[in-house]
């Protein structure tokens, strides 16, 4: 207990420059959030995610219905879960959590992100090597390679895992200074390779027969040899789980803490209707055109030339970028004494080893379901404490009252949900809902057993005990901003 | 050089949008659409970056 409330504390250091509330002053505006969430949601991921789609066979009708409403699924948890919480506490999620489950839980929450962080970053990276692979006639794995596929392919892995590294130690600042100017252009790469190939698809200039041609040689419902179908519903729920740890999960706390008003949650439509959806469209397309290989770099290549090829390995490293920077955060506070760059070393080399298998960008859909899943528990614990507990009559922030390293109750249902999700006899794709559902009643029910029917205390949060979206301590904020 | 600097990663914008689009329209073939694309492409990365240092420091 000795050592974990140590390490805590050399976390709550690092931490230390965004531990108090975001002042008025600090406001961003809806147009800065609009284009912080385009920028994001047009990455190395889409080249993946759009063409795989098309590899599991999805008709066109069911991906646009899914798309639509997924997405739009997605953009109302980031709007009426996620921001509220973020306007009446502008904290951080790692703060607020703290304060629910104490600074050992969300030690072991923020070790548990830097792993899913490097297994991300090192998809990334795989995905860079396919098109640096063009230059040196290095082939691409196999849509079922779990093994780096050969000796060249590892190399190139190396390579680019070890710039990929040192750039990340140098300048993260400048990266994603970098990174906001490549966004607009990583979209207009996404829409030529998608305009480019239309024709050698069949498309007429007229688009006469755009629909015909999308329906039956795109998303023509025939899953490649190996690969599971899906349908509206596999799409629906990837389209809305995509960023569950940022919406549901909350990880985006982080950034609604600076919004005027908890209604800046709808800007989420921007990245999810030009990343998650016209650039899903777009990969989809191009992956038709090369005859279904899950090839990234042959498939932008093929559609836009060398501009292409650089548009997949810059995706893949301002990609993987921030994500080493974030596992390398994350990391630090069990490190206690390691600089940023030993770390952030430490994290790359990792990331590296873990980019020469391409299993981790090929089962890319599986592990974005996966990282959702495993820290979904936390967004449902935060919410419950935050909205349930006082209409419960619970005492909430009992373990910052008492000074508890561990929430046990935060534990059991962290744990609990994820053996239940495990067990659940459905798809991968759908576990996490029963699973949240399951945290939302655990958690309160666990309280209530623990504190029993007594009195809850006064709240220590900033906000009043019903403050709501648009009331209370929130109007204060934006009358004050 | 801020001015110069924006009309110019505009102007490669704008050739990273139009290419594909006289591509498809048979206005060029597809040699000419991947090189201006490509062109168009470096002359955002480049104008961009440095339109981005100038607002910067201004």
């Amino acid at each position: 207990v000795a050592d974990l409330a140590r390490l805590a504390s050399q976390m709550d250091r690092l931490y230390e420059f965004d531990r108090e509330p975001v002042t008025p002053d600090k406001l961003k505006s809806f147009w800065r959030f609009a284009g912080l969430y385009a920028g994001e949601h047009v990455a190395a991921t889409e080249f993946v995610i759009g063409a795989f789609f098309v590899l599991h066979g999805v008709t066109a009708a069911a991906l646009i219905a899914g798309l639509l409403v997924g997405n739009l699924l997605a953009v109302l948890s980031w709007t009426f879960i996620c921001a509220p919480i973020a306007t009446d506490t502008r904290l951080t999620l790692y703060w607020y959590l703290r304060r629910i489950a104490g600074p050992g839980l969300t030690l072991l929450c923020n070790v548990a992100n830097a792993i899913l962080y490097c297994v991300l970053a090192g998809a990334m990276i795989s995905v860079s090597a396919t098109a640096v692979g063009l230059f040196f006639g290095v082939r691409s794995p196999a849509l079922s390679a779990v093994l780096p596929p050969s000796t060249g392919y590892v190399v190139i892995c190396l390579a680019l895992g070890a710039a990929f590294t040192t750039l990340a130690i140098l300048g993260f600042d400048k990266l994603s200074r970098f990174n906001s100017i490549c966004s607009p252009w990583l979209f207009t790469v996404f829409a030529a390779g998608a305009i480019a190939v239309m024709p050698g698809l069949g498309v007429q200039r007229d688009l006469s027969n755009l629909w015909e041609v999308l329906s039956t040689r795109v998303w023509n419902g025939v899953p490649t040899p190996g690969q599971e179908p899906y349908g509206f519903w596999h799409i629906t729920f990837f389209a809305w789980f995509c960023n569950l740890a940022m919406h549901i999960g909350l990880s985006d706390m982080a950034l609604l803490r600076y919004a005027k008003r908890w209604t800046y949650g709808v800007t989420s439509a921007f990245g999810m209707y030009l990343g998650h959806f016209l650039a899903w469209l777009c990969s989809g397309l191009m992956v038709a055109a090369i005859g279904r290989e899950m090839d990234p770099g042959r498939m932008a290549f093929e559609a836009a030339g060398w501009a292409g090829a650089l548009a997949v390995l810059i995706a893949g490293w301002t990609t993987a970028n921030p994500t080493l920077y974030r596992a390398g955060l994350a990391l630090q506070a069990v490190t206690p004494d390691w600089q940023r760059w030993k770390i952030t070393l430490v994290a790359g080399i990792v990331t590296t080893i873990l980019a020469c298998f391409p299993v981790f960008f090929l089962k890319l859909l599986d592990y974005v379901a996966i990282y959702g899943l495993v820290l979904m528990p936390i967004g449902a614990i935060v919410f419950a404490e935050h909205w349930m507990f006082p209409r419960l009559g619970l005492q909430p922030y009992r373990a910052a009252t008492i000074g508890r390293i561990f929430n046990w109750q935060a534990l059991i249902v962290w744990v609990g949900t994820l053996v239940f999700c495990a067990l659940l006899p459905i798809h991968l794709f759908y576990r996490w809902l029963p699973g949240y559902v399951l945290a939302l009643v655990a958690y309160p029910a666990l309280a209530r057993l623990s504190q029993g029917s007594g009195p809850p205390s006064p709240r220590l949060r900033r906000g009043h005990a019903d403050a709501r979206p648009g009331t209370g301590r929130a109007k204060a904020d934006e009358a004050s901003s | 050089l801020k001015r110069v600097a924006v009309a110019a990663s505009l102007l490669s914008y704008a050739l990273c949008v139009a290419s594909p689009l006289l591509y498809f329209f048979d206005r060029i073939d597809v040699d000419a659409y991947k090189t201006l694309l490509a062109v168009g492409t470096v002359g955002w990365l480049v104008f961009a970056t440095v339109w981005s240092g100038q607002r910067d420091t201004t």
